[in-house]
């Protein structure tokens, strides 16, 4: 997993970033720089995991997926039109679906069903059908983010290894983007933003407790924290239609970093001490030190560590849920605390105690190099969130 | 500020990416680089404030806004007033000194280089505070100075305890920090601004809503100041190594829950219910500190709690609007305490070995022996507060643990078969 990262990162980064900046001199909005720069890396680290859930498959087909999977999303991204971006959105998610499908069979068809539904959603915008539109957009991005009581498929995935999970979170920025760019501009999803904040909200709380009870559990915990996420996610999205589309992105992107930087760690600490609910504290700080400084770093921005994107998007947020409804914000800052309180006191339990010895190596150089450079995006976005937060505002409102 | 955490994130980074770890030197040479560059622009500030470097530099200092997003802004906006310069050059000079005095105390320490990168976060969250000139700012300053307090407690990670009672100091902060979230979105939202000099049209406002603000700020300053009922992880905060302890628990961190509310004096001034009750809070944790101060069997436990007494005291003072004392009590207390936070450990040597006995007032002399035998339980049991707020959490974790069964059950019904 760290050896595929560390060797598609930088590449697909940088031409995540060549590719923004052409695209951004021939069009003013230059919305795509941060986004395209920041999505392909985590991205690219699943595909040729993904690869590898196909044994069966020949390696030409297999690498044609693997490029559809990463140029999909990228083309929803930069499609001018709404119906060629849902369908491309439509066929990532299918084909998506399909790779996992010998993983879990659940998650294919909770990520197939949303592929199909940005398909209709898709057709709404052909066939000029707002409602519908706005409709399955919803209910594919609910799917996809694991709206309590739609979060089996999500839930399912992040039980998994860490290269499933992240199929389904790098794809969560760009679907927020098109629904706020061609399905969020009627009336009706300004009349509906206070009931979905609310529903976010709501879930984003249910998952944060959910958490809480998960603190011997570091896999637990982290579909929790991606599950609960989802919810701030979803009631950010509905915000959205009122003009907080910056807190949307914000919150979709600090989402993908930071519990990419969770997922892989998790995966790390599993790859060398097992998977096991810890009865006792097991004192793993001694023998995995930068593994558990990368992880309390990971931990702490997606619960909103002043520095890192996290903290910036946590605030605009809240900003953006206040003005719909005060009674959710608060909610939310609630489930941010709890879920905080959580990550540390799982955190304690993994690594604090006395200390065990273990043949297993610290994070290896390549992961290392993984650690630091989604840490340098996060520090970035929190230091400067204007790269990301102002044009993709001012291209949609 | 930028100077500590620039110096906290290099080693960080540098740690994280190189093979080996850095040398005790190195780690600390940056962090002190980062320390005194710290003290000498607070000190700049001073005397910039009282015109000794040119015409005066008073008041908001405005770089910009780090984001704005439609009618959104968080203004980067510093402060410079007595307030925020007596509390800056106070943490500025109190943590450089106690870096220097951790270089020795913790030398060949496992965690010497953690403690350091620590320490130049909590710096550069302290200056934050008290340069923060908006709440979102002051709110980024504040996040810092608890996490790092909390992983201070947790230092000795290898023993159970202080691993259990980080977690229990960094949930209460935590869970006191919803109200200064919200109050800072409140303040957004009700007067246009987060700036602390939009707080001036606090009388613009029902007094509800002053009063939830005042209520806001004030349980935010509860949780970080220990104040009842949320003073039970001060003693367990003393796991941490002595250094930190003088530093958060005796100097700075402690009181910064003091100075929110000096610097949100306005809205605890237009909200009496909210000064009633930070006064009943402030007394009430005076008297409890005092009578378990005299009872408490070890030393850095009673002066925790002799600390606690002042600061109760403190907030009592900000609560009746005598604010210019409260902030002489507050810098000369946080003083007083690093010292004697710092000397703790020789107590007992000198105690030893030049026959000193530290003086202790016993309760000999209050009321008849049945009352002081009750005063002397209760101080020794700490008014059962741990226990008591444990009770009080009990029903969110039976909570939590139903909904997880819950949504367990849901995801098996939503799940195919071999999923479930």
């Amino acid at each position: 997993m760290s050896t595929i990262f560390s060797t598609w990162m930088a590449p697909v980064w940088l031409f995540g970033v060549t590719l923004s900046a052409v695209w951004s001199d021939r069009h003013r909005a230059a919305v795509a720089v941060p986004l395209l720069g920041t999505l392909p890396g985590p991205l690219a680290g699943t595909l040729p995991t993904a690869v590898g859930s196909m044994p069966g498959a020949p390696m030409l087909v297999r690498r044609v997926l693997m490029g559809a999977q990463l140029l999909l999303p990228l083309l929803a991204l930069v499609a001018t039109r709404g119906h060629l971006a849902f369908a491309a959105l439509a066929t990532a998610g299918v084909i998506a679906a399909g790779m996992v499908r010998g993983t879990s069979r659940t998650a294919s068809i909770y990520l197939g069903a949303s592929g199909l539904l940005w398909g209709v959603a898709g057709l709404g915008v052909y066939v000029s059908s707002p409602a519908g539109t706005l409709a399955a957009s919803l209910l594919a991005i609910a799917l996809h983010c694991g709206l309590f009581p739609l979060h089996a498929g999500v839930a399912a995935m992040s039980e998994h290894r860490a290269s499933r999970q992240l199929q389904q979170l790098a794809v969560l920025p760009i679907a927020a983007f098109v629904h706020m760019r061609f399905a969020d501009n009627s009336p009706l999803a300004h009349d509906l933003a206070p009931a979905l904040v609310v529903i976010g909200a709501a879930s984003t709380l249910l998952f944060a407790l959910v958490a809480l009870s998960a603190r011997r559990d570091m896999r637990r915990l982290y579909s929790a924290s991606v599950l609960m996420h989802g919810g701030m996610l979803f009631a950010a999205v509905g915000a959205a239609a009122r003009g907080h589309h910056a807190a949307a992105v914000l919150v979709a992107v600090t989402m993908v970093l930071a519990l990419t930087g969770f997922s892989v760690m998790v995966t790390a600490l599993e790859s060398r001490v097992g998977y096991g609910d810890l009865t006792e504290f097991a004192g793993r700080a001694r023998a995995f030190p930068r593994l558990a400084a990368a992880l309390a770093f990971f931990g702490g921005a997606a619960v909103g560590l002043p520095g890192t994107a996290g903290f910036v998007a946590d605030d605009l947020l809240l900003h953006a849920l206040w003005e719909e409804s005060a009674w959710s914000a608060a909610t939310v800052v609630v489930a941010s605390a709890v879920l905080a309180v959580a990550t540390l006191a799982t955190f304690a339990r993994v690594f604090f105690g006395p200390p065990q010895r273990h043949l297993a190596p610290d994070l290896l150089p390549r992961e290392r190099r993984v650690v630091v450079i989604l840490m340098l995006l996060l520090l970035v976005l929190g230091f400067v969130p204007a790269l990301l937060a102002s044009p993709v505002n001012a291209l949609l409102r | 500020m930028l100077a500590p955490l620039t110096s906290a994130l290099g080693i960080g980074v540098a740690l994280l990416a190189r093979g080996n770890w850095l040398g005790e030197d190195t780690v600390e040479r940056v962090i002190r680089v980062g320390l005194i560059a710290s003290l000498l622009a607070a000190l700049a500030a001073t005397m910039g404030a009282l015109g000794l470097l040119g015409a005066p530099v008073r008041g908001e200092i405005d770089y910009g806004s780090w984001l704005v997003v439609g009618r959104y802004e968080i203004p980067l906006v510093l402060v410079a007033d007595p307030l925020s310069i007596a509390f800056s050059v106070l943490a500025a000079a109190l943590t450089a000194l106690v870096g220097r005095f951790s270089r020795t105390y913790l030398h060949k320490e496992p965690g010497f280089a953690r403690f350091f990168v620590l320490l130049g976060l909590f710096a550069g969250g302290t200056q934050l505070v008290a340069y923060a000139g908006a709440l979102d700012l002051f709110f980024a300053g504040w996040e810092l100075i608890g996490i790092s307090s909390a992983l201070f407690i947790g230092f000795f990670h290898e023993r159970e305890m202080p691993a259990r009672s980080a977690v229990r100091a960094f949930a209460t902060y935590r869970l006191c920090d919803v109200g200064l979230l919200l109050g800072t979105v409140s303040v957004h939202e009700w007067l246009g601004s987060t700036r602390f000099s939009a707080l001036e049209g606090v009388a613009t406002l029902s007094p509800l809503a002053v009063t939830a603000l005042g209520g806001m700020f004030l349980l935010s300053a509860m949780g970080k100041s220990a104040q009842l009922p949320f003073s039970g992880w001060l003693p367990r905060a003393m796991e941490g190594p002595t250094p930190s302890s003088a530093l958060f628990y005796g100097a700075v961190s402690v009181h910064a829950g003091l100075y929110l509310l000096l610097r949100v004096e306005p809205v605890i001034a237009a909200a009496p219910v909210a000064a009633a009750l930070g006064g009943f809070v402030g007394i009430a944790t005076a008297i409890y500190a005092t009578m378990v101060a005299r009872t408490h069997p070890d030393a850095k436990g009673a002066l925790a709690h002799a600390t606690l007494a002042q600061i109760g005291l403190i907030l009592a003072e900000i609560s009746m609007g005598l604010t210019t004392l409260a902030l002489v009590h507050l810098v000369c207390h946080a003083m007083l305490r690093a010292w004697q936070f710092l000397r703790a450990p020789n107590m007992i040597h000198d105690a030893h070995t030049f026959g000193h006995h530290a003086v202790h007032r016993s309760t000999d002399g209050v009321g008849s022996v049945t009352l002081r035998d009750r005063l002397f339980a209760v101080a020794l049991h700490r008014l059962r507060l741990d226990e008591r707020l444990d009770a009080a959490v009990d029903p969110v974790l039976a909570l939590s643990r139903g909904l997880s069964t819950m949504e367990r059950r849901v995801r098996g019904v939503l799940s195919v078969r071999q999923d479930a």
